[in-house]
């Protein structure tokens, strides 16, 4: 020890006798900070490598769950226009999930399978949709061939839901995934050879593809918002309308953020506290054009689950009616982390109008309602005339398919994509253990709609 | 003063050591541990949040998700989810690697991710957020700012 530290005295010695310690030193110090830099830039490059490929790989996921929608979709199409619609989107769908996977990290040899599969499946929908537009009819291999390929698109996304679970909760990251991702994806390729579509009921309930928000909730940002009706109101009057939602024994305190003029809708925003501490702001805001509630919400943990879903439902109904959203029926819900959050939409004669939809939010502990939301209503609703359908229901019945068996029917108000709104006879049904929801054009008998219904523990979605 | 140069030298070097390997440990995290079971759309929301609103309040939080989705709806911006948070420069949190960090199922970036996605938008359509304090392009300041929330300006 002592040693080495006196040859370093000696040498230090003698390089200060040629003036060369400086320049040694100086020397080290400049490779040490290049070496910093590289180091930095190398990061900078890996985390722009790592995005890419997050990227693509979640939009693969997004991809291969569309294609298992529309080939769903596709298996109970009876009407051609219809049926080449949806194996139009399953062909492009299926395109553009094969090319994202192509940009994943993982050897193509692993891959050829998966990638072989969404070629199969771009190719074959591509020909059959042809065949439709032909109006010539699928035979019965055609529908065979389609199940056998929805059920395995069903496993490569179960596969992928698991290895997107995997990543966000930082199990793999993309350098281990390629080790991984070999045998997840090696496991999915035995399980396509196998027969795997003996459980599907199971493989539905499984795949999480679920749509928040219920199929009819897409704000459609109309150009008039007709169910944002009255006159102006001031800031106090807005106030008031904010208190009474809260309730007044709740209000400790109300702050006023100012009219809001620039977003979709001028609404008076609030912030509420409902105890003293600073814990649970529940903020709020109200139209300046008719002081309608526009939006609520708060967060807070809900330990324990104590009252039903029918329970929180009758709370839900009796705020709404309380609130100014009278007629409101219950259509789809979600239940996570003891939050239930419950689609409704208004029904005028017993038509169900999907387009006019309010949201809640209820805490499953003691009932207290944590959010609300009405765009969808403030944006369409109106008591619609002329709602009397053009054809009967008999005749709506013949287009569906011979293998539906149906367990409720009834007429619907659904928005389209072009912004208008079309009256259809709504049949809910059956096919083997999945249900399914047909909506028939009330006016000329087309095939406007179909989605698959998931009943899950944690609520009822459709896609 | 000889001495004293050799020292700052000295120092420097040290600094930059230990800085790196300060670094490196920050990049070591700890792993969430809960059960996976939900959607990848949501994770990933749930993920931009946390790297980019972390610290904001429950509502800043969704405003941030809202944002994301309002983007997949507006023509100028692609048209999925992972589309538009992965899209190059759109976010700091992707740009620095943040959103890679891991979350809990239960945290409240997961509440406020779901909320977003069930159609809460505090923001009134907002298409873009900025900080103020940390704002490099004068640009964004040319967009009509509808709401503060916390440290962000959103606007259209």
């Amino acid at each position: 020890m002592g040693k080495i530290k006196e040859k370093i005295y000696d040498w230090k010695e003698r390089l200060k006798d040629r003036h060369m310690l400086t320049l040694v030193v100086s020397f080290i110090a400049i490779i040490v900070i290049m070496g910093v830099f590289i180091y930095k830039k190398q990061n900078e490059y890996r985390q722009v490598m790592e995005n890419q490929y997050n990227m693509a790989f979640f939009e693969l996921v997004d991809y291969v769950q569309n294609v298992e929608n529309f080939l769903a979709k596709s298996l109970i199409s009876t009407t051609p226009e219809h049926g080449a619609e949806t194996l139009t989107n399953v062909w492009r769908e299926a395109n553009l999930a094969s090319s994202y996977l192509a940009q994943l990290p993982i050897s193509t040899n692993e891959l050829a399978n998966t990638s072989k599969f969404l070629n199969q499946v771009s190719e074959y929908s591509y020909s059959l949709s042809r065949k439709n537009i032909y109006n010539e009819p699928l035979t019965q291999e055609d529908l065979d061939n389609l199940k056998q390929l929805h059920d395995y698109s069903v496993e490569l996304e179960n596969t992928l839901n698991q290895l997107s679970s995997d990543m966000a909760e930082g199990r793999i990251s993309w350098g281990e995934l390629t080790k991984k991702g070999r045998i997840a994806f090696a496991t999915q390729v035995s399980n396509i050879s196998q027969d795997s579509f003996k459980n599907i009921e199971e493989n539905f309930q499984e795949y999480a593809g679920l749509i928040y928000d219920g199929a009819f909730s897409e704000h459609i940002t109309t150009e008039e918002k007709v169910g944002l009706t009255g006159e102006y109101v001031s800031e106090e009057q807005a106030k008031q309308v904010a208190i009474d939602l809260i309730g007044e024994e709740k209000t400790k305190q109300i702050d006023s953020n100012g009219l809001i003029e620039n977003g979709e809708i001028a609404v008076y925003d609030f912030y509420c506290k409902s105890d003293n501490d600073n814990q649970n702001v529940v903020h709020i805001s109200i139209s300046q054009k008719g002081g309608h509630v526009v939006l609520m919400n708060t967060d807070r943990n809900v330990e324990v689950e104590t009252i039903s879903y029918e329970d929180a439902n009758k709370k839900g109904i009796e705020f709404l009616e309380k609130h100014g959203f009278p007629n409101m029926k219950e259509t789809y819900y979600l239940k996570q982390d003891g939050i239930i959050t419950i689609n409704y939409a208004y029904k005028q004669n017993n038509i169900i109008m999907y387009p006019d939809l309010v949201k809640l939010k209820i805490a499953l502990d003691n009932g207290e309602i944590l959010g609300m939301e009405t765009t969808g209503y403030l944006n369409s609703h109106h008591e619609r005339d002329k709602i009397t359908p053009a054809i009967n229901i008999e005749d709506a019945k013949k287009t569906l398919n011979n293998d539906l068996e149906i367990l409720s029917e009834g007429l619907a108000v659904i928005p389209t994509e072009w912004r208008t709104e079309i009256l259809c006879y709504e049949f809910k049904g059956k096919v083997g253990d999945t249900e399914f929801l047909v909506y028939i054009n009330a006016e000329n008998g087309r095939e406007e709609n179909i989605l698959v219904i998931i009943d899950t523990p944690n609520g009822i979605l459709t896609m | 003063m000889r001495k004293a140069v050799k020292i700052l030298l000295i120092l420097g070097i040290v600094s930059c050591i230990l800085y790196e390997i300060y670094q490196i440990l920050l990049n070591k995290n700890s792993y969430a541990t809960s059960n996976a079971t939900t959607q990848s759309d949501l994770q990933l929301i749930a993920r931009a949040i946390n790297g980019e609103a972390r610290g904001e309040s429950y509502e800043g939080q969704v405003a941030v998700g809202a944002v994301i989705l309002n983007r997949v709806k507006d023509p100028n911006f692609p048209n999925t989810i992972s589309g538009v948070i992965y899209q190059p420069g759109a976010f700091t949190a992707v740009s620095d690697g943040q959103i890679n960090e891991p979350i809990a199922e239960n945290s409240t970036v997961m509440k406020a991710a779901r909320d977003a996605l069930n159609g809460w938008d505090p923001t009134g359509g907002c298409v873009y957020y900025f900080n103020p304090n940390t704002a490099t392009s004068d640009w964004i300041w040319s967009k009509t700012i509808v709401k503060t929330i916390g440290k962000h300006h959103f606007c259209k």
